[in-house]
C-alpha cells in the first residue's frame, strides 16, 4: 500500500471555533514569469473527539526545512489569524494572533445563493472562506464566446459575510 | 475600512505576508476590499511577536486515509485525504520542481 511520509501536529478547538491551516509554498524563481510566488495548500487534519474539545491533528507530506504556516480560526463572529512555523520537530506559533470582525456571519434575510462575477486573477490566488462551513469557495471557470475570453463564477450568498485572504510578496525594505 | 500594517524591525523584503479581510457581497461583481488587514508571517513576526511551541512527530498517511504516527497510533482522516494530498503534492512540484526531484531521489 502506498503511503506519504510526513509530520503532524496537533491543536485543540475550544467549543464554536474551528482551526484550519495552510500551507505556504514558495515558487521556484525561474518560474516566476508564469506563476505567483506565494501559493497555499489546505492542510488535511484528522478530528478526535476529547469530551466537548475537537482535536485536529494536522499533517504536512514532505516537509522541508522550514515550513510556513497560516492558521485560521473561525469563531462566532470573527476569524482569527495566526501564523506558525513547521521546523524540525516542532511548530512555533505566534502568541499575538489578529483577529478580524465580520459585520454579518448569519442574515436575518433569508437569501438564496447567487451566482457572481469572479474571474480569478492567476498571478493572485485569493482563497474565498465561508465563516460558517470553513469550506473554500472555488470559482468556476468557464469560456465566454462572445468576448473569447475565460471568465469566471462564484456561489455566494449577498449580504453574508465571507473571509478572504492571500500570500504577498513583501515588496518594502525596512 | 481600516488596515493594519504590522512592520518588522528586520529586513523583511521579499518574505511571505498574509493579507486578509472580512467582505460582504454585494449586488455588484465581486469586488475584494481594497485594503485589508496585513502582517508578516515566518520568523519576522513569530520571533518579534513571541511565539509557544508545539510537538511535530514523523508519521504517515495511507491511502485509507489513516494518518500513523511513529508510537503506532492511528488517527482516522476523511476518505479523500489520501487523494488531496496527493493532488496537491502534484500542485506544489508545477511551482516547485526542484524540489520535488530533490524529494523523489532521496525517496530512491
Amino acid at each position: 500500500m502506498d503511503k506519504i511520509q510526513g509530520k503532524h501536529f496537533s491543536i485543540t478547538d475550544p467549543q464554536g471555533v474551528n482551526t484550519v491551516i495552510y500551507r505556504v509554498n514558495k515558487t521556484d524563481k525561474e518560474l516566476l514569469q508564469e506563476y505567483p510566488k506565494f501559493t497555499v495548500q489546505r492542510l488535511e487534519y484528522a478530528e478526535e473527539l476529547n469530551g466537548s474539545l475537537k482535536k485536529k491533528t494536522f499533517f504536512v507530506d514532505e516537509p522541508e526545512k522550514e515550513e510556513e504556516l497560516v492558521i485560521l480560526s473561525f469563531g462566532q463572529d470573527k476569524v482569527v489569524v495566526n501564523m506558525g512555523l513547521l521546523a524540525d520537530d516542532k511548530v512555533k506559533i505566534a502568541k499575538r494572533p489578529i483577529p478580524i470582525k465580520f459585520d454579518t456571519l448569519y442574515s436575518e434575510k433569508e437569501t438564496e445563493y447567487k451566482e457572481f462575477k469572479y474571474t480569478p486573477d492567476l498571478k493572485r490566488p485569493i482563497s474565498i472562506i465561508d465563516p460558517e462551513t470553513t469550506e473554500e469557495i472555488k470559482p468556476v471557470l468557464y469560456f465566454d464566446k462572445e468576448t473569447n475570453e475565460v471568465k469566471g463564477k462564484c456561489k455566494l450568498k449577498p449580504y453574508k459575510s465571507y473571509f478572504a485572504f492571500e500570500i504577498r510578496e513583501n515588496k518594502e525594505d525596512v | 475600512m481600516s488596515s493594519t500594517n504590522v512592520h518588522s524591525k528586520q529586513n523583511t523584503a521579499g518574505l511571505a505576508i498574509v493579507a486578509g479581510s472580512a467582505f460582504n457581497v454585494t449586488d455588484k461583481d465581486l469586488e475584494f476590499p481594497p485594503k485589508g488587514q496585513i502582517f508578516e508571517t515566518v520568523s519576522a513576526y513569530i520571533e518579534e511577536q513571541g511565539n509557544i511551541e508545539i510537538a511535530a512527530g514523523n508519521g504517515f498517511v495511507t491511502e485509507n486515509g489513516d494518518l500513523v504516527r511513529q508510537d503506532g497510533s492511528v488517527a482516522k482522516m476523511k476518505k479523500e485525504s489520501y487523494k488531496n494530498i496527493i493532488n496537491a503534492k502534484k500542485e506544489r512540484s508545477k511551482y516547485s520542481p526542484s524540489k520535488s526531484i530533490e524529494t523523489e531521489q532521496a525517496e530512491r
